[in-house]
This record gives C-alpha cells, structure tokens and sequence, in this order.
C-alpha cells in the first residue's frame, strides 16, 4: 500500500517512520515547560497529564528546582502516565518526602518508567529505605541512579535489602 | 524467594558508605544474577571494604563494571581484588583511579585480569577523568 505525493509512490511505512520524527517530542527531552505545573482548584500541584504522555524522557532542569511539592506532582502524574520510560532529576531538592512518593508510585504502579537518576537530592536514609522497599515490588525498573545523596551504611543496607 | 529481577545498573557514588554498608550489599547481592554495573566512587570503605566486595567478586560473574575510584584503596585492597579476579570471569570494567594501589597493587592486577578485563581497567592518579 502506498500513497501518492507529487506524483511519487511513497510506501507507507515511510509516511509512519516521518510522523514519528516530527511529533512534538521526538528526539527531545521533556522539561519542566511541558509538565506545566500549576495548582489545582485543592490547591495541589499537578502536571500536565496530556503534554507528559508526549514524552518517553523528561529531564528537570537544575534551575527550575523541582523541590519535594514538585516531587509528589510528579509522583502522582506517575500514577497515570503510560508513556515515561526515563527520568533525570539531578540537583533538585528532591529530599526525603519527595523521593518517598516517587518510590511509593513506582512501588505500586510499575507502568513504563526504566530508568530514574536522583542524583544530590538529599534523599537521605529515609529515601533510601523507599526506594529499597520499591525494589522487592519493581522488577521493571533496569537503572537506578542514587549518588550524592547521604544514604550512608544504613541507606545502603535498605537498598541491599531489597535486592535479595 | 523475593530476588528483585529487574535491576541492572545501581550507582550509590558519593554517600559515605563504609565498610558496613559494603557488606550489606555484598549480602544482598549474593543471589541477585541482573545487576551488570556497581558504581560506588567516592565513598568511604577502603581497603577493608574491597576485601569484602572480593568475596562477592568470586562467586558473581554477572556484574559487568565495577568503579571505585576515590575510595583510600591501597595495595592490599588491590591484591585482595587480583586474588578474586583471578577466579573471576565476569568482570569487563574496573575503575580504580584516585586511589593509591601503587605500582605493586597494580601488578597484582595486571597477573590475574583476564584479557577482556584488562582492556578496561583504569587506574591512572588523575583524580577526575
């Protein structure tokens, strides 16, 4: 099957391979602009559901600190989007309640994302044992990203644990 | 039996981790056959530490990379990882820069690796590459 442009055949399977290369998010991280977070009418952060299933990556840029309010929106977007498979949040401000309602979601909703770097978020033991805890849940989850981060011997411990 | 069976690469780099956690992990990681790559620079377990990772280096064939630079690794955490590379076949990657194995540690080394190792061995004194 192929259609006709110009007066050229072009299979169809070309036509595909181009409205994949030129989708808003092809070839692209995802930011801070497309999750858009703004505060609903309960006064809860929330990102935008239909921007970020868009988006395989998405990379949180240093500056627009994403800090643990921001963390828990992306927890609960977590929740329902099918679409994310990596996730970069170096440096920002993550710490241990944030990083705690990441790892509860990735606990309980394994849906797509692979890939996760919290690296210097200050997530410290109480993070640590989270995503710990996640790992005995998670057999998804390929690569984890835990530098910079104060777990010590005990965040350690907690994430051996859940590598048993 | 709840080994986790997705995991494949795990970077705890920069966290003060001791010789307590070292152990810890090497536990945890007894029956774990996923994880391909443990990167643990700049914490804090030298020689001590290394010597309980080699244990885990004997029997584990299936992790792939292993960095550890800037952990106060001397020569006889080096020639304690050499005695366990020696039975090791898994290992392609080991970086071991920042640390001060010396010429001896890395001898020790260089007598064990196996060839495919030894193409990925790192152990310069620049701190950072």
């Amino acid at each position: 099957m192929a259609f006709r442009i110009d007066g050229r055949r072009v299979p169809i399977i070309i036509l595909l391979c181009l409205s994949y290369l030129l989708q808003p998010s092809a070839g692209r991280f995802c930011t801070d602009e497309t999750a858009n977070m703004r505060r609903n009418s309960d006064g809860e952060l929330v990102m935008d559901h239909a921007a970020l299933m868009m988006c395989p990556q998405i990379k949180w840029p240093m500056s627009k600190n994403l800090g643990p309010e921001g963390a828990k929106a992306l927890a609960n977007e977590l929740k329902i989007n099918t679409r994310t498979n990596w996730i970069w949040l170096y440096n920002n401000a993550v710490e241990q309640e944030g990083a705690e309602a990441i790892a509860l979601t990735l606990k309980d909703y394994d849906h797509t994302l692979r890939v996760i770097s919290l690296y210097g978020n200050d997530i410290r033991v109480r993070g640590a044992k989270a995503f710990g805890e996640m790992l005995k849940h998670n057999h998804r989850m390929r690569e984890l990203f835990l530098g910079a981060n104060s777990i010590g011997d005990e965040g350690a411990t907690a994430l051996a644990d859940g590598l048993f | 039996m709840k080994v986790n069976r997705g995991l494949q690469k795990l970077d705890l780099s920069f966290n003060d981790i001791t010789e307590v956690g070292i152990a810890s992990l090497v536990a945890g990681l007894r029956n774990n056959v996923n994880l391909k790559m443990l990167a643990l620079d700049t914490n804090n377990f030298g020689d001590k530490g290394v010597e309980i990772l080699a244990t885990l280096l004997r029997e584990n064939d299936v992790i792939e990379t292993l960095t550890l630079y800037n952990n106060d690794i001397g020569p006889a955490g080096a020639a304690s990882l050499a005695s366990a590379l020696a039975v090791n076949r898994g290992l392609k990657e080991l970086v071991l820069y920042h640390n001060h194995i010396g010429d001896e540690g890395a001898l020790s080394i260089a007598k064990v690796g196996t060839a495919a190792l030894l193409d990925g061995v790192h152990c310069s004194r620049a701190p950072f590459p």
